[in-house]
């Protein structure tokens, strides 16, 4: 900062103006607000619990949005061959398929800090190694090493997620290595060896908060790419299991409708996936503009 | 040598108030404010000017190439009487490579890495004249010839990363004289070169341009260059031409305060011994230029008087009308009489 | 450039030796080989000559070597449900999956050039805006998705296009096609549409990026001061240079269409080689999946070589620097 200009704001303070300053990116920072929110309070905001067989009318089966139940209750959204508020049920896959990207992608970047962090400390023949590993993988889509993983794991939740891990690991090795190598080679880090600081403290306490900004972008669109992968595995049917309906099955139970005109069991849930989706976008690519300006095209 | 048959013809270039700006956050940026010069067949003239001073941006004003969003505010440019403002863009298209050519700084950046010479050489003859492959590699080949480089039939087969920057430069220069223009601009095409380079260059530029009758506007920050090479030399500050001669007039017994300091900073021109004397101060910001003369700030002799713009007109004193400067305060003629 | 091609392939042996370590090690290593290559439905007496065929009573290098040989020869073994040999199956259903994924692509290169040309053209205008929100689109939105929204638009609504299925198909050198019918023409469309989404938005994106940072160099300039037309600078001048990198990601993103139609195949039941795999794994037909495995490692790898030899003969500096051309 120049002299001439102090600052009085705080970074924070600073970093939100600036985000604040792209209505879109704000519009869909508040839209990314209000689906975690859904999804959080999905028990409370749901007219009923779509995964209660005692709450199910089959003769609910199929009604259009909008459409009055037995009970006398409406089906904002319509309903699913089950008689299932379809409302309902998207709030509640809206948990699953945000729980499961979310987890994924932070194992995934833990590891693949981790991994990165070491490749670059250690250097030698096992950076060597590892960015081997990491090229040949991020060679192949991340697709399709999703789809071969679970054919040989099988199915399950947690399978699903170590399948997510594992496309997405190699992302944040190799990111957090390249920014790690560059910040290595700064004063301070010179500095702190100077003092004889031990190395684990130096790599976590020094290095890994540099290597941070980028780290949080991917990280952001990480998460969309996850929710997407997920959706489409549970859609092609090796994903989730029946038991934790993420929106990809929602959308594939609606799939066999939809020849038939009833198209919003399988519309409505990709409604919300889009939603997520594009929303995480929006603001990952907007915190790459505002977190690092020579990223921004 | 131009002045005396001036009457006769009118002259091959009229730049006449030509005003060019770039849009930016502060407002209009003024790069070009009021130019005026003119120049005959065979002509050379030099533009002298800081990087800042509109010299550049004059050369490309002239054959309409300002980067958008930059945009020629006004004024006029005319070739042989015809205002190129009034043609339309293929009109000016026409022109451009045919009757006026231009040569660029940096010869690392002006071929296109990924065609071969010939395509590039070929294409500049193509584009004006319905003229077969063979007949316009055979002028591309003489053009080669023309700027000295030998085995023309191999280097017309390469790209241009095999060439050294000094060949590039030929090149350049080759496919600007592919047309037989009537006049070259050359955006200081020797600047990004070595300076053994550099002299050949200058000295073969002068000659193609002698031989052919082109005449030839030569950009540059280096008044030494100019001394050398030019017939008559117009310094540029802020967008403006502050003093125009003969450049023995002007090297010899600079009117410009401004030009005095630009002379008397240049070692080679500077008489062993002498201290270097600097300009004192910065060139000003284009954006938000104080009216009057932009060089008041900087200037040893300014008065009240320079807060009013000074008209680039003949000095009182001076006896020759081909001489102008832009100051209420020029400096002394050294010693009176002996001109 | 011999030296180059050389040198690249020995790369890619590699590549494919240690893939074919880890498909061997996945099947050999940590799952049982006999619950993956062997029919689950098959007796006790079968169980213990496939055991004895397959060689799982030997030392595991000794396996290695085996399946290594046997794949070599293209022995993949035979698909549990069909009894086909599963190299057999897949080089049936080949095919169909590159006429998709080659038309997909054409599809991609032919909107997706053109406009991020216009984009990088006149990035401040109105129509370069909208394009450029289409292609943040066409990247967030999952491809399934789109799929199902067409037919339901396509097919059920509008009642154009037929939601499955390949149509009519002629034999073109022995090899049926689609794209030679109006009837499979139909049938093609909306997957390849489909799938071309994606890369539409890449390519858009690329040309676009690309167009911009061609246009501002000194070069372009020089060819506007040499008096070419527009159309010169932009069809000769500008794409030249820009295509370098298109190629690049086209031939790459290439490989990315074919393991991405495995989603689109799925939706429009388009009989290709990503459907069999769908299929194989829902039925726990290993040996098919094993195969399509090797034989798109294998299809990536020599992708890849291919994208890279092109690259190089696009750009003259590495294509010349390579044969150590006068530098």
């Amino acid at each position: 900062m120049s002299a001439a200009v102090p600052s009085l704001q705080s970074p924070l303070r600073r970093f939100l103006g600036d985000f604040a300053a792209s209505r879109v990116a704000l519009g869909a920072a508040l839209l990314l607000a209000a689906i975690l929110l859904a999804a959080l309070f999905a028990p409370l905001l749901s007219p009923q619990d779509p995964y209660d067989l005692a709450q199910l009318d089959i003769m609910d089966s199929k009604l259009e949005p909008g459409a009055k139940g037995t009970a006398g209750n409406t089906f904002v959204l319509g309903s699913d061959e089950q008689g299932r508020d379809l409302w309902s049920a998207i709030l509640y896959g809206l948990r699953i398929s945000l729980g499961v990207g979310v987890l994924a992608t932070v194992v995934a970047m833990a590891f693949g800090t981790l991994v990165g962090l070491g490749s670059a400390w250690i250097g030698g023949r096992f950076d060597a190694l590892m960015m081997r590993i990491v090229d040949l993988q991020l060679s192949f889509p991340a697709i399709l090493v999703a789809l071969v993983l679970l054919a040989v794991l099988g199915q399950g939740v947690d399978k699903v997620v170590l399948a997510l891990v594992i496309v997405q690991w190699a992302y944040y090795a190799r990111t957090v290595r390249g920014s790690a190598l560059v910040e290595r080679n700064r004063e301070y880090i010179e500095a702190a060896r100077c003092l004889a600081l031990s190395p684990t403290r130096i790599v976590l306490r020094h290095l890994l908060p540099n290597c941070l900004p980028p780290l949080i972008v991917i990280a952001t669109v990480q998460v969309a790419h996850a929710i997407a992968l997920e959706a489409t595995l549970s859609f092609l049917g090796l994903g989730m299991p029946i038991t934790s309906p993420s929106l990809g099955l929602l959308i594939a139970n609606g799939y066999t409708q939809l020849l038939s005109g009833k198209y919003w069991i399988s519309f409505f849930p990709g409604v919300a996936l889009v939603l997520t989706i594009v929303a995480i976008n929006l603001v990952g690519d907007h915190l790459r503009d505002v977190l690092n300006p020579r990223l921004s095209r | 040598m131009s002045a005396t048959d001036a009457p006769l013809r009118p002259p091959l270039l009229r730049v006449e108030g030509l005003r060019t700006g770039f849009p930016s956050r502060n407002g209009m940026l003024h790069a070009v404010d009021g130019v005026d010069f003119s120049l005959d067949r065979g002509e050379i003239l030099g533009l002298v000017g800081e990087s800042g001073s509109g010299k550049s941006v004059t050369g490309f004003s002239i054959l309409g190439l300002v980067d958008p969003p930059g945009r020629i505010l006004g004024g006029r440019v005319l070739l042989d009487d015809v205002d190129l403002a009034s043609l339309d863009e293929g009109a000016r298209r026409a022109i451009r490579g045919k009757r006026i050519a231009m040569i660029f700084q940096d010869p690392m950046m002006t071929l296109n890495p990924v065609l071969r010479i010939d395509t590039q050489m070929i294409e500049a003859v193509t584009a004006h004249e319905s003229v077969g492959t063979a007949q316009a590699r055979d002028r591309a080949r003489a053009a080669l010839v023309q700027v000295g480089i030998a085995a023309p039939d191999e280097r017309l087969l390469a790209y241009p990363h095999q060439l050294s920057g000094g060949m590039r430069q030929r090149v350049a220069i080759a496919i600007a004289l592919v047309n037989r223009p009537d006049l070259i601009i050359a955006d200081e095409p020797t600047t990004a070169l070595d300076v053994t380079i550099q002299g050949q260059i200058l000295f073969e530029m002068q000659a193609l341009v002698r031989e052919s009758g082109t005449a030839l506007v030569w950009i540059t920050h280096d008044l030494s260059v100019v001394a050398g090479l030019a017939d008559r030399v117009c310094v540029m500050y802020a967008g403006r031409i502050v003093e125009a001669g003969p450049v023995d007039a002007v090297m010899d017994a600079p009117r410009h305060p401004y030009t005095r300091g630009l002379i008397d900073s240049v070692p080679a021109m500077n008489p062993r011994g002498r201290p270097l004397a600097q300009i004192p101060g910065n060139a000003p910001s284009p954006v938000d230029l104080p009216p009057g003369c932009a060089f008041r700030a900087r200037c040893t002799r300014a008065t009240e008087r320079c807060g009013e713009m000074p008209p680039l007109a003949p000095p009182a004193d001076e006896g020759a009308a081909s001489r102008t400067v832009r100051c209420w305060n020029p400096v002394q003629l050294p010693a009176a009489g002996t001109r | 450039m011999l030296a180059f091609i050389l040198r690249r392939l020995m790369q890619s042996t590699g590549v494919l030796f240690v893939m074919s370590l880890l498909v061997f090690f996945g099947v050999y290593a940590i799952g049982n080989p006999v619950d993956i290559l062997v029919n689950p439905n098959a007796d006790q007496q079968d169980i213990a000559r496939a055991i004895a065929e397959l060689g799982l009573d030997q030392p595991l290098h000794l396996q290695y070597w085996h399946f290594l040989t046997s794949a070599l020869s293209g022995d993949l073994g035979r698909s549990f449900s069909t009894g086909i040999p599963a190299l057999e199956l897949i080089f049936q259903r080949m095919p169909a999956t590159l006429e998709l994924a080659a038309v997909s692509m054409a599809i991609a290169i032919a909107f997706g050039i053109p406009l991020g040309l216009y984009a990088g053209l006149r990035p401040e205008s109105k129509i370069a805006k909208g394009i450029m929100a289409g292609s943040i689109l066409g990247f967030s939105l999952p491809t399934f998705w789109v799929g199902l929204m067409l037919i339901m638009v396509f097919s059920v609504w509008l009642g154009w296009l037929p939601p499955t299925g390949r149509g009519d198909t002629v034999e073109l050198f022995g090899v049926p096609v689609s794209f030679l019918t109006l009837d499979g023409w139909s049938h093609l469309l909306l997957p390849a549409t489909n799938l071309a989404l994606f890369n539409l938005a890449l390519l858009i994106r690329l040309t676009r990026a690309g167009t911009r940072e061609v246009m501002v160099q000194d070069y372009i300039r020089f060819a506007r001061a040499k008096g070419l037309r527009d159309s010169r600078i932009i069809g000769v001048h500008v794409l030249k240079n820009i295509m370098i990198p298109i190629v690049t990601i086209v031939g790459l993103e290439f490989g990315s269409v074919i393991a991405f139609a495995v989603v689109t195949e799925s939706i429009f039941a388009w009989p290709g080689m990503g459907k069999l795999l769908i299929d194989s794994i829902n039925q726990l037909d290993r040996p098919v999946i094993v195969a399509y495995v090797l034989l798109i490692v294998l299809m990536f790898v020599l992708i890849n070589l291919v994208v890279d030899v092109l690259y190089s003969m696009l750009d003259p500096r590495i294509r010349l620097a390579d044969t150590g051309g006068a530098r």
